[in-house]
């Protein structure tokens, strides 16, 4: 059969690292599918504005495009869980719910729902968390201050805490931090993070980042087309996604290190939050997830199939311990 | 004919008149968010959406308007040599070749995105998630004010041909 | 029909040429351009594209910035403020030869301080001071270049709606351009200072100096006070609309809505208000806000179309394989960006060349806020040449009939070879740009 020729696009544009989620599976794919098909990839922003690719990939202007499906929130609460949920789901979580817990299931029926299949091609590690210039630990620390996060459950946790969530363009949080418009803001992981200058104007960097556990990318194609593809090419496209996001997760967790140093060198304070904000934040995350899984079916089944998944895996979880995502030795274990 | 040059004139100029009214809640509402902010530590989670679909809203549909007084600009150093007629001539080419398509794309695709968004009651993804079908409307119903000023200009185009004032 | 990307590319450019000199409205040629060669390098498929551009365009905050300035320069004009300034500046510098051209381009940089876009400016001094040195016996040239080229300034020197779209493509913050767009616009305007005071010393006919009689007509303290009143509402301005940005009131968008609010007291203050005069502002607010975003609504799907045929990859391939190592690479993207500007407006340059450029800079190891900068400086030329600049076609609007478009094109040429000194500056001392953003940014 004739080679088929697709264009891909994503939500990145090339200055934010994510995008290499969307370039990682492009290259295996083409390597993969060789002579039968080839995609060519577009850097975000250049066929379409970012939070456009959706409905582009949905109605078959192109073929594909990655993403974070957080951003469409708007269009079905349930993606709302399917990007990163606070409080909820980590990497290796996300990961295993939806390779093994019936998760891929729930991407399926989403994405479904608007013509389109998902593949995901990688998660990043929990974001950085707010960076203000003032220490944050307390629930008291929290109160009044005006806070630029993104989310809807996220700003409805901010609200209960008694702060405000303030909402501003990206171009805009840097002058924000510096000249106080703002109290704080959490932006992405500590690579972007340092790419937008934030070390330059905050002082302290606060986390856990409760509101983003792990970020999950993966790429959607519109349902027609892939339905026309032979099972064989099918099969190589989910294997590229997988080599895709065996490379992407590695990488984007890796650099956490480096990125990390470079604002503890800075003088970057890291503080964590007390166990008491936890708590809380969970409280409400509950109260929050309760009211919207009445009104989003969708939302309600995907929640309780990653409660389902936490829940057989809270036993050997707690058995693992600190073994479970690996801790810091104790001993500095010297050989020379 | 005449009359029909005048009415559509006319929507193209009270569109205008009502709408250009924007800018003063923009203003204001920008002005009250800071004061709000700053001043009194209680922020709105709705201006800057709402600032943003006024913002929207205030250019698109204003832009029939801007036509009727030849407010988009264009290079006439060429065209400037010619007379009446001949530019009549060539402005009625180039609204077939340019404006024309162009607009009945734009209502087109215009009409199919803003149904998708009504039919999947789309909204903003932000605590205040406001409906995004509304303003997504604007699009199409701007093109389609375009097209009948572009309609407009044309008939006077015609006019200058055949040497009748109007 | 199966065109090549390279064939698109060229017929694109030529289509956007011809459809300019036959007149019609830029932003519907890029348009229709687009609907063309969307239609035979993609299909009707790309169409969607232009709504998800268009929206892009719609839903986008920052742009929010640009109607607000519009208004607020809407009441700069209606206060009188320029006309009180311009005055003293004449009796303060008027003695000196060339001295109501310093004063002009000194009015139009204070004037660029508080606005952010160029027609006010322009058309400003082009009323006040373009009759004045008539008067005088200025070379017409030497005014018509100094009009167009320091009222151009506006849009570098912050506020700055260029600056605030840049942003906004280039996924860069506004305020680290706003701080690396000041010196270099002072750059500019002390050459072109050095230029015209040069050039009226060599050759006093150029620009002869008030008599000695009008200044005499008021004495040195009248003078100072003159001075003093009339910089009075610009330092307000520029305090409300910087000073809002610099004391964290509020965002570089918010300012330009404090602005708008601060001159519109300002008008009331100097018992100027009439609601007719405020529809006037209103209804011109809209015509010059929507002429400007309508072009970024043709631009974007002519640039989502240039795009999506390959002609970006036609461009980077070309400026790649000439082999020019960094700096080669660096002044052809700049010659490209000066030729451009001869055709296209700055929100058509921006919108096609960023995703181009941006990606090819990064790659060379350049800073990107400097690079940008760079580009922002070379696009003052784009105002001022030939046939599409607004600056032309603002001056020729202020007087029709009594200016030959002629000696403006001549009277531009040496303010843009002063243009391209200013980017070569700032290109090799790119401490002009970083210096003020570190100082703000630590
Ligand atoms: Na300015
Ligand atoms: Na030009």
């Amino acid at each position: 059969s004739a080679k088929e020729r697709w264009k891909m696009t994503s939500t990145w544009p090339p200055s934010i690292s994510l995008i290499e989620a969307d370039q990682a599976f492009v290259k295996a794919a083409n390597q993969l599918c060789k002579g039968r098909l080839e995609i060519k990839f577009f850097t975000g922003g250049t066929l379409m504005p970012s939070y456009e690719v959706f409905d582009a990939v949905s109605k078959g202007t192109i073929e594909a495009a990655g993403d974070w499906p957080n951003y469409w929130a708007g269009k079905d609460l349930v993606f709302d869980t399917l990007g990163s949920y606070p409080m909820g789901l980590t990497p290796i979580d996300y990961l295993l719910w939806i390779y093994q817990a019936g998760g891929q299931a729930i991407y399926d029926e989403a994405y479904g729902k608007f013509g389109m299949v998902y593949l995901v091609t990688g998660v990043t590690p929990m974001e950085c968390g707010l960076r203000g210039n003032k220490p944050i630990k307390t629930l008291n620390d929290l109160k009044g201050m005006k806070i630029r996060m993104s989310g809807l459950h996220q700003g409805k946790i901010l609200q209960d805490l008694g702060a405000a969530q303030i909402a501003m363009a990206g171009q805009e949080i840097y002058q924000a931090l510096q000249k106080g418009v703002i109290d704080a803001a959490e932006f992405s992981s500590p690579s972007s993070d340092w790419g937008m200058g934030f070390g330059e104007v905050t002082k302290y960097w606060a986390v856990p980042g409760w509101h983003q556990p792990a970020s999950v990318m993966g790429v959607m194609i519109n349902k027609k087309v892939w339905d026309k593809l032979d099972p064989d090419l099918q099969e190589d496209l989910r294997y590229a996604a997988k080599a895709a996001a065996l490379e992407f997760t590695t990488k984007q967790y890796f650099d956490t290190v480096e990125f990390t140093q470079k604002f503890i060198d800075k003088g970057i304070q890291i503080t964590t939050y007390d166990d008491a904000v936890l708590d809380t934040i969970e409280e409400l995350m509950v109260k929050h997830t309760q009211e919207s899984a009445k009104a989003n079916p969708l939302f309600k089944k995907s929640i309780e199939s990653q409660m389902k998944y936490r829940k057989a895996f809270a036993k050997w979880r707690e058995m693992e311990g600190t073994f479970g995502f690996g801790f810091n030795p104790k001993i500095d274990l010297k050989l020379d | 004919m005449k009359s029909l040059v005048k009415l559509l004139d006319s929507i193209s100029e009270w569109t205008g008149r009502i709408f250009g009214w924007v800018i003063v809640p923009l203003v204001l509402l920008t002005v009250m968010e800071v004061i709000l902010r700053r001043f009194l530590n209680s922020p709105t989670i709705w201006s800057f959406e709402v600032l943003k679909q006024l913002f929207a809203l205030h250019f698109m549909i204003v832009a029939a308007y801007a036509l009727l007084y030849r407010a988009h600009v264009s290079v006439d150093v060429f065209t400037m040599m010619l007379s009446e007629k001949a530019k009549a001539v060539l402005d009625i080419i180039t609204y077939l070749i340019f404006f024309f398509p162009f607009c009945l794309v734009c209502i087109w695709q215009g009409y199919s995105f803003a149904a998708r968004s009504w039919a999947m009651r789309e909204t903003s993804w932000s605590v205040f998630h406001p409906p995004l079908y509304p303003i997504k409307t604007v699009i199409v119903i701007t093109f389609i004010l375009l097209t009948l000023q572009g309609i407009s200009e044309v008939i006077k185009r015609v006019y200058i041909i055949k040497g009748v004032k109007i | 029909m199966d065109l090549s990307p390279e064939l698109l590319t060229v017929l694109m450019f030529a289509g956007l040429l011809i459809g300019l000199f036959m007149g019609h409205p830029l932003a519907f040629v890029l348009g229709g351009l687009a609907v063309i060669f969307g239609y035979i390098g993609w299909g009707p498929s790309i169409f969607y594209i232009f709504m998800n551009r268009i929206w892009g365009t719609m839903d986008n905050y920052v742009l929010l910035a640009i109607p607000l300035f519009i208004f607020m320069a809407q009441f700069l004009d209606r206060s009188g403020v320029a006309d009180d300034l311009f005055t003293a500046m004449r009796y303060l510098l008027g003695q000196t030869r060339g001295g109501i051209g310093l004063a002009v381009i000194v009015v139009c940089t204070v004037f660029a301080a508080c606005t952010g876009i160029i027609g006010a400016s322009v058309v400003t001094m082009g009323l006040l001071a373009l009759p004045m040195m008539r008067k005088y016996g200025y070379d017409e040239k030497l005014s018509y270049g100094a009009i167009c080229s320091a009222g151009s300034l506006g849009i570098l020197i912050p506020p700055s709606i260029m600056l605030v779209l840049m942003a906004s493509e280039a996924t860069i913050s506004v305020g680290q351009l706003f701080a690396g767009a000041v010196i270099p616009g002072l750059i500019l305007a002390a050459l072109y200072m050095i230029y015209v005071g040069i050039r009226c010393v060599i050759n006093p006919q150029l620009g002869p100096p008030i008599s000695r009689e009008e200044r005499a007509s008021i004495t040195n303290m009248q003078l100072f006070k003159m001075v003093m009143k009339s910089l009075v509402p610009p330092a307000i301005l520029i305090l409300g609309v910087l000073g809002s940005i610099f004391f964290g009131i509020a965002t570089p968008t918010e300012a330009a809505g404090v602005g708008a609010f601060l001159a519109f007291l300002m008008v009331i203050g100097y018992g100027r208000f009439t609601w007719k005069g405020l529809y006037q502002a209103v209804m011109q607010t809209a015509k010059t806000n929507c002429m400007v975003i309508i072009i970024l609504c043709g631009a974007t799907c002519f640039t989502g179309v240039f795009l999506g045929v390959g002609g970006g990859d036609v461009v980077t391939d070309f400026v790649s394989g000439l082999g020019l190592g960094k700096w080669g690479t660096f002044w052809v993207m700049q010659l490209i960006v000066l030729v451009l500007g001869a055709f296209l407006d700055w929100i058509g340059i921006v919108l096609i060349c960023f995703p181009i450029f941006l990606p090819i800079a990064q790659d060379l190891g350049f800073d990107l806020v400097w690079f940008v900068i760079c580009m922002a400086v070379n696009l003052q030329a784009s105002f001022v040449t030939p046939p599409f600049g607004y600056a032309l076609f603002y001056i020729k609007g202020v007087d029709p009939d009594n200016i030959n478009i002629r000696d403006v094109y001549k009277g531009i040429v040496p303010f843009v070879i002063l243009i391209v000194i200013g980017l070569a500056i700032v290109t090799y001392f790119p401490q002009t740009v970083t210096w003020l953003g570190s100082f703000v940014s630590n």
